[in-house]
């Protein structure tokens, strides 16, 4: 049994009077797809914002490596390798498509303070190949923001992939995708990032690509974990058939 | 105490009429998240305005012009609005910037046709251009008649947007756009009437310190800074700030002229530093997303 | 940048950013090509027009350096400064008041006056972009009042509100050609280098933050302090624009800080193009000789600024350069057209992507 990549223990973030998250625990091992899951308004978001440094924690630990992580700048969580890809799309508007994988490029190297050399050049060639792997190739020379909704999706996983993180956080990847996108982004997420060794932390609705792709998934319901483990016990579980695929959420739910 | 009563009496008045003319400001920052870098050219219409009502007569007619004077910019404010700022709520900074900026060197040469390049001067009327003595020192009454306006303009303010379902309609028409057209409410309307409040706010102001200034060109590019650091200190949108700030900025200029003379005019920009380094988004104000 | 976030895509498509690099080899040969001719048409109008056309024509080169180093805040990172004036105006009074006190030469004030605007906006700097986006702005505008009120209060270190004026610069620079040459060169190389910053990982970076400042921030980049490097280089050479203001004017007064005077370079990008490098030198060229004719005609010139602004920002805000190459895009859209049409239909030209 490896050592677990990402551990999440007692989290809890207030917002007034009410509590979004609420003493949530997990672990991440290496190398796996885990899925957090819930219905609308469990706490996945605030979940995610407080794993990658965006929000603050009002008490509990993470630890990232064995290093903790929690309470520090998004920028510096990222630098330790837990990247996230937003749930909106947020692609740079006015780069090109290659443009905005080069600048993920230039800033896991460090040269972005660079205005001497010509690396720029060196990563938009790094970006192509990349580009290529996410297919998006043909589109190197494109205003990122002209994209259709998937391409920008796969777009951002291009960009993510760049930085070379350790632990991907997707947030809905599939969100507001026709099927036909979903598969490819579902098909995308295993091959190219966890068949780069990447782990994945993903919250999806689509209950198709949480049990299809997941090594592990993760139950969250009114901020609090109701089951953690495989697809197959937590599809069996009484209380995630009850309050969750009960609401009939588990095909039609929307984005949160 | 003579000395004391009549700085701070200058004082009140000061950033009485700066409230005023800050708080037309403000308001249309809250309600429509632009900044109109044309506000002080309202306010310096509504003191040319003034002199060309008023004329040489003084008595009862120094009271309709400052009506007038108001009422006047504020058509003028939905001519500015219709025209204009309708089409840069929502944009980027710099297109709203730009844009009024382009309003105020439009406004500024129509003003330099209109009433030329001298300076202009207005009389109160008798009734209120006199003094009165209180423990030792000689106080203008006028003052207490811009102090009495910045004052029931706050309390106005502060009844409307706070106690009425206009003002909530307001100040969600920022927050909640969506939910207030959905109640059915006409969001252009409201921005309209909102500007058009904003423009006679400034005219206003502009109007009714006419009898201790000159008025002439410029004070629209110098009463258009103070006012921004004036929101700038109160926080964009909070009307409770603005007459905070107001005040801050009164007293940094008196307390500058008594203190340092030659470093006066800088004092009231070292109080928005000190206040920006504590909290950068103003005493009152939101952080931007 | 002039657009709102929520009709991002629509507005990329009708407005090309040129600060993106241009693909075709052919356009990447034509640039320098037209950037020689561009310069040699200068140095021939410097040495042939009158001396008061020329000495227009090198006030509108010194303020072409103005404009696009203010537009490397505005047009790549996205950050308005209505500061500027501030960099402007420390250049020009750096010379002015080191010939006033006997403290710096000529050629010594010239150094040291783009190093002191730097540290100047390494102070600003900090204290602004603890803001954003308007917050910024007002600020900035801010700074840059209590700049021209002190230039105008401490008459006895500053020459008060008349400002200085006099001999500050050598003789040979007198001479109308010499200055206008001088004025050119130091313009020439101050925007070479600017070039190479937005030419270089930092540019590319830049551009990132300016498109999306969060995004660039989870990809585990200091925003801050990229942004107070782009202040800072636009600091330094918005100083050396104010130095060859005093080669100009042999002056130097308190205006030159003040908050319109730091929206000038702001108006010249936008009439430009901001989304351009070479926009705002275009702009500053339009602006500056509208200026100084309209000037001859009528008073009425901040009516027509006016006019003129509200027009480009409301219609067109890419400005001169995006109107000009979208009128170009359009016209090689129709020749491809005819092309696919004469010889083979159904074959189109895909390598243009990044022309709209």
């Amino acid at each position: 049994m490896s050592q677990p990549l990402l551990v999440v223990e007692g989290l809890v973030r207030d917002f007034g009077s009410f509590r979004a998250v609420d003493h949530v625990d997990f672990e991440v091992l290496p190398g796996t797809i885990h899925a957090v899951i819930g219905p609308n308004g469990a706490g996945k978001s605030t979940l995610f914002k407080l794993i990658t440094g965006s929000l603050k924690p009002t008490s509990g630990h993470v630890t990232l490596s064995g290093e903790s992580i929690e309470g520090k700048r998004a920028h510096a969580v990222a630098r330790r390798g837990l990247v996230q890809v937003f749930q909106l799309s947020s692609v740079y508007s006015r780069l090109t498509v290659a443009e905005s994988v080069a600048a993920s490029i230039v800033s896991r190297r460090r040269r972005t303070l660079d205005v001497v050399t010509n690396f720029h050049r060196t990563a938009l060639r790094e970006a192509t190949a990349i580009l290529d792997q996410v297919g998006l190739a043909e589109r190197a020379s494109t205003i990122a923001g002209t994209l259709s909704h998937g391409e920008q999706r796969a777009l951002e996983i291009a960009m993510a992939l760049a930085i070379e993180p350790t632990v991907l956080m997707l947030d809905e990847p599939t969100a507001g995708m026709s099927p036909a996108e979903t598969r490819a982004t579902a098909d995308l997420i295993v091959s190219e990032v966890r068949g780069r060794g990447i782990t994945v932390v993903l919250s999806e609705h689509d209950m198709d690509v949480v049990f299809g792709i997941s090594d592990h998934v993760t139950v969250l319901h009114q901020g609090q974990v109701i089951a953690d483990g495989t697809p197959e016990a937590v599809r069996s579980h009484d209380q995630v058939m009850a309050i969750y695929l009960g609401h009939g959420a588990a095909k039609d739910g929307g984005a949160s | 105490m003579a000395q004391f009563l009549t700085e701070a009496m200058g004082t009140l008045s000061d950033a009485g009429s700066l409230f005023v003319v800050a708080a037309g400001l403000t308001l249309v920052f809250g309600a429509m998240r632009v900044i109109n870098l044309a506000h002080g050219s309202f306010y310096m219409y509504g003191a040319f305005l003034m002199t060309t009502f008023v004329g040489t007569s003084s008595g009862l007619r120094f009271w309709w012009s400052i009506l007038l004077a108001a009422l006047v910019v504020g058509a003028l404010g939905l001519v500015v609005q219709l025209g204009v700022v309708r089409f840069v709520v929502g944009k980027e900074p710099l297109t709203q910037l730009v844009a009024t900026f382009a309003v105020f060197y439009i406004l500024a040469d129509i003003g330099l046709h209109i009433w030329g390049d001298g300076a202009r001067t207005v009389m109160a009327p008798l009734a209120v251009s006199s003094s009165f003595t209180l423990a030792g020192a000689y106080l203008p009454v006028y003052d207490l008649v811009i102090i009495g306006c910045a004052v029931l303009v706050g309390l106005a303010l502060w009844l409307v947007l706070g106690h009425t379902s206009l003002g909530w309609m307001i100040r969600a028409a920022v927050d909640d756009p969506e939910i207030l057209q959905s109640g059915g409410v006409n969001l252009r309307r409201l921005h309209l009437g909102v500007f058009t409040a904003g423009a006679l706010l400034a005219a206003l102001a502009g109007a009714i310190v006419t009898p201790q200034i000159s008025v002439a060109p410029g004070m629209d590019q110098s009463i258009i800074v103070t006012s921004l650091l004036v929101v700038v200190i109160g926080g964009l949108g909070s009307v409770v700030g603005t007459a905070l700030a107001a005040l801050i900025i009164g007293i940094a200029d008196t307390v500058g002229t008594l203190v340092a003379p030659n470093w006066a005019a800088t004092f009231m920009y070292f109080a928005v530093i000190l206040v920006l380094v504590v909290r950068p988004w103003g005493l009152f104000g939101t952080p931007e997303r | 940048m002039a657009l709102s976030m929520n009709d991002q895509p629509r507005a990329a498509l009708t407005t090309t950013d040129h600060t993106a690099p241009r693909a075709t080899p052919a356009r990447r040969a034509l640039r320098p090509m037209a950037i020689v001719v561009g310069l040699i048409v200068l140095v021939v109008l410097g040495m042939t027009l009158s001396p008061s056309n020329a000495l227009e024509l090198q006030y509108a080169t010194s303020l072409a350096l103005f404009a696009v180093a203010t537009n490397l805040m505005l047009g790549f990172g996205g950050l308005v400064s209505f500061g500027q004036g501030v960099f402007y105006g420390v250049g020009a009074y750096t010379v002015a008041l080191g010939w006033m006190h006997h403290s710096l030469s000529f050629g010594e004030a010239m150094v040291v006056a783009p190093f002191l605007g730097a540290a100047i906006a390494v102070v600003l700097g900090a204290l602004a972009l603890r803001t954003r986006r308007l917050y910024f702005a007002l600020l900035t505008l801010t700074l840059s009042q209590l700049a021209y009120v002190i230039a105008e209060n401490q008459a006895n270190f500053t020459g008060g509100t008349n400002g200085v004026f006099g001999s500050m610069v050598p003789t040979w620079l007198l001479d109308p050609r010499n200055s206008f040459l001088f004025t050119l060169a130091l313009v020439a190389v101050s925007i070479a280098i600017l070039w190479k910053v937005t030419r270089s990982p930092f540019g590319l970076v830049l551009r990132a933050i300016r498109d999306n400042r969060s995004r660039v921030e989870a990809l585990g980049v200091n925003v801050f302090a990229h942004e107070l490097a782009a202040f800072v280089v636009s600091g330094f050479f918005c100083s050396v624009a104010g130095t060859l203001f005093v080669v100009y004017s042999q002056s130097s007064y308190p205006e030159l800080l003040n908050w319109t005077s730091s929206g000038v370079p702001i108006f010249m990008a936008v009439i430009g193009g901001m989304y351009s490098f070479l926009g705002p030198v275009l702009g500053a060229f339009v602006y500056e000789f509208a200026n100084h004719f309209l000037i001859q005609y009528t008073q009425d010139w901040q009516l027509v600024l006016g006019v003129v602004l509200l027009v480009i920002v409301l219609l067109r805000p890419d400005g001169l350069a995006g109107a000009g190459s979208a009128v170009a895009a359009r016209v090689r859209h129709l020749r491809t057209v005819r092309a696919t049409h004469d010889e083979r239909p159904g074959v189109a030209e895909t390598g243009e992507g990044d022309a709209s």
